[in-house]
């Protein structure tokens, strides 16, 4: 509830390295999550965010946890860890946590491709 | 605390609560034979009297009202009750895509049975097409089932001329007047309606009791097996107070009820027109509940309008696929052909007797800076619908009709 009420790192970046787009209207959510990156640590992140309480909460929470972490570090980065850290959600709401991390992920493929060039890609298989 | 979430259920008015007390305390005897033991007497005394009152609202005999546990049992035991009662005279239904839960799923379980459904579409505002509903009925169709006034939306449907076509070919017609009863006034005898949902909490009475107008020749069977309590069809000990308590909301209802609402509601209108920007009214715009006002505001999702309402005292509900456990948006919002984005930020102001202008001004003033703060994380800008590549595929296959595009 108080990540909802005094979310972290709602907004934009303009010059983003990074952006992923993930959500569904027809289920409520939708979110795009925007990383800058510098050498290989993500140092600013931000998400917005159309959806309940708990996508709200769980946008917040994610982007808290990923903030400074290497991008290896920040794939380890699931659900489950962003709902335990919340201290739990409702299992009909465990979708709205997945929805923040899987954002986190795409942003950093979309960031790894755009970097491909310059070094050599990290992809997971 | 102001609670604007009246179509929900509403708050049991001290008047019903004290009228009740006495069938708790001393007659709590059972109304199962004319000549009981002295608190069966009494008991089965405020049930026929609850019996009259409810009946006179309508301008019914009593002999036309069933007791029943609600608005649920109501519309079960009409559908169910009608359809299997007149089953060899055919097996064609007709209903709407806006019906409560209870009406759609107790035509569908019908469907089930071999029984054949059509389901009828409404238009932006919620009406039915009577013309279409002429040409859908058949030879073999014996029973329509169309809501009096719609809970999410508030549209009020054209029931008397529904129920002159369907009298003329001899087709039975249901309507669940849950909502609109007495805010709306419905005089049987003028209106050829065979029978009549009602139900008691959303008109300050308790929850758990409700009734059935049924009318005189028209063939119901029961659905529940028992006793013969409420001519047959209702099997079951009666709930004596709710009833005492059912009638004593109606006894209560003033005759300047419906215009004490409508003029708050009007107040909500002019409140929400002149302070807050990109919304869109849903429901028709005169044929419409005189308590009821709902809406569709762009950019943000109404679960998280709601949580942050209530944290400000404000009670309010949504039509939000989030805030549904199995995360399905309102039937209703999509059957009017909302896109689902834009259903998602629905909120219903539903009032009552107790609600004040004062509450609705603190109400408003609450609302729109969560609009805007809310509006200010949203990925969703004003006029950009988008969808990812993935989802737009999901979307198709998930809904056919998304032509409302235009938002003012």
């Amino acid at each position: 509830m108080r990540e909802f009420k005094n979310p972290q790192n709602m907004g934009r970046i303009d010059d983003a390295d990074g952006v992923g787009t993930v959500g569904n209207p027809v289920c409520g959510d939708m979110l795009r999550l925007f990383i800058k990156v510098k050498d290989d640590k993500i140092v600013d992140i931000k998400v917005e965010t159309f959806g309940c309480v708990a996508a709200i909460a769980t946008s917040s929470m994610t982007t808290q946890m990923a903030m400074g972490m290497t991008i290896e570090e920040a794939k380890t980065i699931t659900r489950k860890m962003v709902a335990d850290a919340l201290d739990g959600l409702p299992p009909h709401k465990m979708h709205c946590s997945n929805l923040a991390a899987e954002a986190l992920q795409k942003a950093i493929e979309d960031y790894e491709s755009k970097t491909q060039g310059e070094k050599k890609a990290e992809k997971r298989p | 605390m102001a609670f604007l979430d009246n179509a929900s259920s509403t708050r049991v008015d001290e008047r019903v609560i004290e009228a009740m007390l006495p069938y708790f305390r001393e007659s709590y005897g059972t109304a199962g034979m004319e000549l009981g033991h002295s608190r069966d007497v009494a008991a089965m005394k405020g049930l026929e009297n609850a019996r009259k009152v409810i009946a006179e609202s309508i301008n019914a005999d009593p002999l036309t009202i069933v007791f029943t546990s609600g608005q649920t049992e109501s519309n079960n035991l009409a559908i169910q009750g009608a359809a299997l009662a007149n089953k060899d005279h055919g097996k064609h239904i007709i209903t709407s895509s806006i019906e409560v839960m209870s009406v759609l799923q107790a035509c569908k379980a019908l469907e089930k049975d071999g029984f054949e459904l059509d389901i009828l579409d409404v238009d932006e505002n919620g009406l039915v097409d009577v013309g279409q509903l002429k040409k859908k009925i058949r030879k073999d169709t014996i029973l329509v089932s169309i809501q009096h006034a719609n809970g999410e939306i508030g549209t009020v449907q054209p029931i008397e001329e529904i129920a002159r076509m369907t009298s003329a070919r001899g087709v039975i017609f249901h309507t669940d007047a849950t909502q609109s009863y007495l805010k709306i006034p419905v005089d049987i005898q003028a209106v050829p309606i065979n029978l009549m949902t009602m139900d008691a909490h959303v008109i300050h009475g308790p929850k758990g009791i409700g009734a059935l107008f049924v009318r005189k020749g028209t063939r119901v069977e029961r659905i529940m097996e028992g006793g013969d309590e409420e001519r047959r069809l209702r099997p079951g000990v009666q709930n004596i107070p709710g009833a005492v308590g059912f009638a004593e909301a109606v006894k209560i209802w003033g005759k300047d009820e419906s215009d004490n609402l409508l003029s708050l509601r009007h107040y909500v209108e002019q409140k929400m027109s002149t302070t807050l920007e990109d919304y869109r009214v849903t429901g028709h715009p005169v044929k419409r509940l005189p308590n009821l006002f709902s809406m569709v505001v762009e950019q943000i999702e109404g679960e998280s309008m709601l949580v942050e309402l209530d944290m400000d005292g404000y009670a309010i509900s949504t039509g939000s696929a989030c805030s549904s456990k199995t995360l399905q948006g309102s039937h209703v919002l999509k059957a009017i052909g909302l896109r689902p984005e834009i259903a998602h930020g629905s909120v219903r102001v539903s009032l009552s007797r107790f609600n004040t202008k004062e509450q609705i001004d603190g109400f408003v003033e609450a609302l729109v800076p969560i609009v805007n703060r809310l509006r200010q994380f949203s990925p969703l800008k004003r006029g950009e619908y988008f969808m990812a590549k993935s989802e737009a595929k999901h979307e198709e296959q998930e809904s056919s009709s998304d032509d409302d595009q235009s938002l003012g």
